[in-house]
Order: structure tokens, then sequence, then C-alpha cells
């Protein structure tokens, strides 16, 4: 693994200096920024109206290990397929701005827009399927 | 050994697992079923709110939170309350973060 990859699911890990709470609060102040360190793009709730062309957008929970391990993945993946453009937003302000998901219970919310229409979207399981399935397509066409 | 998981990401074995009353009274029909499936497996839940979770002081061995907004309100409501955790451990008790020990009670 090419360790000079930004490692999301590291803005959780345990800080003796800090309690679980304050580490969450770091990690939600931080996303942005990593973000930007990272293959992904940081994307405002309000600037995803705005966004055109093909994309993966995830929404998701700084407080959540496995929404940021998904990042992880979906980090070395674009920088493996650099033709991908992935946007990353926050699920609490932007869990409404990905049509055709319905009540939000678990995250991350996660849409994919091909030929400028929107042919996936999920949240919780089927967010991650829809993530999963671009990192492992060929487990879609055995399946 | 009581063992309590406020709930998060997947269920705890032997662990009596809290959950909001959003994820039975305003939940989807797939969670639903799969909430079903699991008290059919044989899992106890606990539906509470996060702020105040119905269980007595000092009454739990371990806490379990895994992936749960601590302290914070999210689109879903309250997050897990750590004052909650705190009281709900007997002394001694310890309260596991996401796999790792994070605080024994005095």
């Amino acid at each position: 693994m090419d360790e000079t990859l930004t490692r999301f699911a590291a803005l959780l890990d345990p800080d003796p200096l800090l309690t679980p709470t304050e580490e969450q609060r770091r990690a939600i102040n931080l996303l942005p920024s990593v973000v930007a360190q990272s293959h992904l793009t940081w994307s405002s709730p309000s600037e995803l109206a705005k966004l055109s062309g093909d994309r993966l957008v995830v929404a998701v929970a700084a407080w959540s290990r496995q929404d940021l391990e998904l990042l992880d993945s979906l980090n070395r993946y674009v920088a493996a397929h650099p033709g991908i453009q992935v946007y990353v937003t926050d699920v609490d302000q932007a869990f409404d701005q990905i049509p055709g998901v319905g009540e939000v219970f678990q995250t991350p919310v996660v849409g994919r827009w091909a030929g400028g229409v929107l042919t996936q979207s999920g949240s919780g399981y089927a967010g991650r399927k829809i993530v999963t399935d671009l990192l492992h397509p060929s487990r879609v066409a055995s399946s | 050994m009581f063992v309590v998981n406020l709930g998060g990401e997947g269920e705890v074995p032997g662990a009596l697992n809290q959950q909001p009353p959003w994820f039975v009274v305003t939940s989807s029909a797939v969670n639903l079923q799969y909430f079903v499936r699991l008290v059919g497996q044989g899992k106890d839940y606990l539906i509470c709110p996060n702020e105040t979770v119905a269980l007595p002081d000092g009454c739990a061995d371990v806490v379990h939170t895994n992936s749960v907004p601590l302290d914070v309100t999210t689109w879903r409501g309250p997050g897990v309350q750590t004052s909650e955790v705190r009281r709900i451990l007997k002394s001694g008790g310890v309260w596991i973060n996401n796999g790792q020990i994070r605080w024994t009670k005095p």
C-alpha cells in the first residue's frame, strides 16, 4: 500500500490526551482538510446541487470508523483509477441532498451519477454496496 | 456479567443492545425485518432514548459503543451521552469504544 496515502480512519485513533467525545469533534473538524490532502474532493452540502459530470458523492459521518475506512478504500481506488470523481461531504448537513434515498437511518449516504443521470443511490448498507460494487466490479459481474 | 451495547455498528454477542425509539417507531420495513430477525435469533434489545437510558445507576460491567455519535446531536437526534455511559457502569466497570477500553469507573 502507498504509505503516502491519507489514512482517514486515523482521524479516530485513540489519543490518550483526549476523550472519545473530543476525538470525534477533532475528526469532524479535520475531515475537510484531510479530504483536501487526498485523491477525493470535499464538497459543502450547498455545493452538491451544482456538481455535474460522472461522479460519486459520499456523505459520511466523521464519528463512524466504518465510514472513514470506506473513505480509505475509496482513496486507494481513486489513486489507482484517476478518471473517477469522488466528492465527500458531511452527512449531518447533507443527509437529504441525494435524491432517491428516502429516510436516512444509517450512514453513509451515497449517490452515483453517470451520463448526467443519477444511476444509484442509497444509505447504510445500500450506500456501502454502491461503493464496494465500484471498488470490486468483478464481484458484481460474477454475482 | 452484564454487558450493554449502546447502539452503533453491529450487535455485541451476549449484550443488551440499546437503540433509540426511532429505530422501531419510524424505521423502514427493511430495518424492521432486520430487527425482528435479530430478536428471533435471541438478541436482547432495550428501546429507549439515548439521553435517558432506561437502566439503573451502576448496573453494567461493560458498556460498548461502536461508531456512534457521542455527546452530539445528529440529523437523527441526540447521540449517545457519555454521562449515561458513566452513570450505568458499576464501580470497576469499563467503557469500550470502538473495541478499546477507554475508561474504567473508579
